[in-house]
């Protein structure tokens, strides 16, 4: 899987975080991002963009990080596309809990928009 | 890049998101101060506190995240209760609005750094006019941590910076191509927003003829070349001290009394304390402070005496004087400033909040500037 990483989709129900991730990324990282708001368009984004890595958010309302993960990877085009976790509670037991599920990693919030391309970039070089 | 670069496009809308979550902090505020909280509201206030502290800290409001986390966990036990509460959702409340008010008054352009104690840059500002860079290098690394440096590399860039950023403190070089220091000088000397910046001369040689000259032009100090490091930081700390503004901060609680002459001496300015009323207006009599930071609550003469006692002084009725008070109710407020404090601070209270307030009243904020 020697790839490389350009094309993250990131999907969280907050606005805010939204917005500081594609701007994060993009000039810190030089990705190219798409964002989903909400975890219900999740599947057919990640069919539409074909991201390579998907940056998401566990606490979302209706369906949460793990189920929109588990969506994911039941569909066709999300099924084997790596995931990264972000969440606000960052034990090493939730960690270990979301790498058991089959995440690559775990981003904790609030994350430090100059350093989250790298973080990626490294789960994403490690996985 | 720096953080700023990437956040401001995003300023408008963080700001507007802070405004409405700020309106739902304070709606809890007021169902716990109304005793009972309902389950419902304690969900909506749970979210709204886990929103905030995710992404505090990512736009440069690190204290947002820290306040909004300790209310967090707090709801997060569904037995705690209004009065464990209450402080909680004051303090995040009262940081939120710090933030908005310190942004809607402009007071630093980039989004990150406000709400932040460590980065919020009320240093005193030390310019440094030398043609040599090594010198330059190393006034940067004595006096970076307690001023903010900036540099000049000749006569004409250091009167232009001068103008602009109104140091507290000059270190001009004497010997420099084009203007020499002493050009420099006596131009700051014809100009009479520029003439009390104190400048201290850092001259080629100690001989009298080179000092008389330094001083005859205006500089209050001097030091020679090649100087002790060590000595050029202490003349230049003890001229700050001197020359800038005094404040009295008289409090009973001594880690108060600590914490803003802390906060005040780093800003540059000469403090003095008292821990009650009656030596509050010693000290004030004898060392005529510039400012006075009073806690309104002390025993024996509380803060309203020592303001009355003030303003009855011709000597010492202009003094302007900042109440630090947990008292909230709007007739303590209107009392206190019928009475003439110049302003007031609530307790709890983010030190940051008292220094830029003082220095607003000092005419030396960054507003000011």
């Amino acid at each position: 899987m020697a790839q490389e990483l350009k094309r993250i989709l990131c999907v969280d129900d907050e606005e805010d975080i939204l917005q500081v991730a594609k701007l994060s990324l993009e000039m810190v990282g030089g990705f190219e991002v798409s964002l989903c708001h909400g975890s219900r368009d999740a599947v057919s984004e990640a069919a539409a963009f074909r991201p390579d890595l998907i940056l998401l958010d566990v606490m979302m309302p209706e369906m949460d990080g793990p189920m929109t993960f588990a969506r994911l990877r039941e569909s066709e085009a999300g099924a084997a596309i790596p995931v990264v976790f972000m969440t606000a509670k960052v034990q090493p037991a939730e960690v270990k809990h979301y790498l058991d599920l089959g995440a690559i990693g775990v981003v904790s919030k609030p994350f430090d928009p100059m350093t989250l391309s790298q973080q990626i970039q490294e789960m994403w070089n490690a996985r | 890049m720096n953080p700023n670069d990437l956040l401001k496009p995003l300023r408008g809308m963080y700001l507007a998101q802070l405004r409405e979550r700020s309106e739902s902090v304070a709606a809890f505020l007021r169902h716990c101060r109304g005793g009972r909280v309902r389950d419902d509201e304690r969900d909506v206030m749970l979210r709204q506190a886990h929103k905030l502290a995710g992404s505090g800290t990512t736009y440069g409001f690190p204290l947002i995240t820290q306040t909004a986390r300790a209310l967090e966990e707090a709801l997060g036990d569904p037995a705690s209760e209004p009065a464990v509460l209450i402080p909680l959702t004051e303090s995040l409340l009262h940081t939120c609005e710090q933030v908005l008010l310190s942004v809607e008054r402009g007071a630093e352009g980039s989004l990150a750094g406000v709400g932040d104690p460590s980065a919020a840059d009320l240093r005193p500002v030390l310019l440094n006019a030398d043609d040599d860079p090594m010198i330059r290098e190393l006034v940067q690394a004595l006096f970076k941590d307690d001023f903010r440096v900036v540099t000049a590399h000749d006569g004409a860039e250091a009167l232009h910076l001068v103008a602009e950023h109104k140091p507290h403190l000059i270190l001009l070089d004497e010997i420099m191509p084009g203007m020499t220091g002493i050009e420099v000088l006596e131009k700051m000397r014809a100009d009479e927003s520029l003439r009390d910046i104190p400048v201290v001369m850092l001259t080629a040689k100690a001989q009298s003829s080179d000092v008389v000259r330094a001083v005859s032009a205006g500089a209050v100090d001097y030091i020679a070349k090649p100087f002790d490091p060590a000595e050029l930081a202490t003349k230049v700390r003890a001229l700050l001290r001197r020359s800038g503004k005094t404040v009295l901060v008289a409090d009973d609680d001594p880690a108060i009394r600590d914490l803003l002459a802390y906060k005040f001496r780093l800003a540059g300015l000469r403090v003095i304390t008292a821990p009650d009323g009656e030596e509050a207006l010693r000290q004030a009599a004898l060392h005529r402070p510039d400012l006075a930071i009073l806690d309104r609550m002390m025993p024996g003469l509380d803060g309203v005496a020592v303001l009355q006692q003030l303003r009855a002084n011709p000597e010492t009725r202009a003094l302007p004087v900042v109440f630090l008070t947990a008292m909230r109710q709007e007739r303590d407020i209107l009392e206190g400033f019928r009475l003439g404090v110049a302003d007031y601070v609530i307790k709890p209270f983010l030190p940051e909040e008292v220094l830029a307030r003082g220095l607003r009243l000092l005419g030396l904020g960054a507003e000011a500037a």
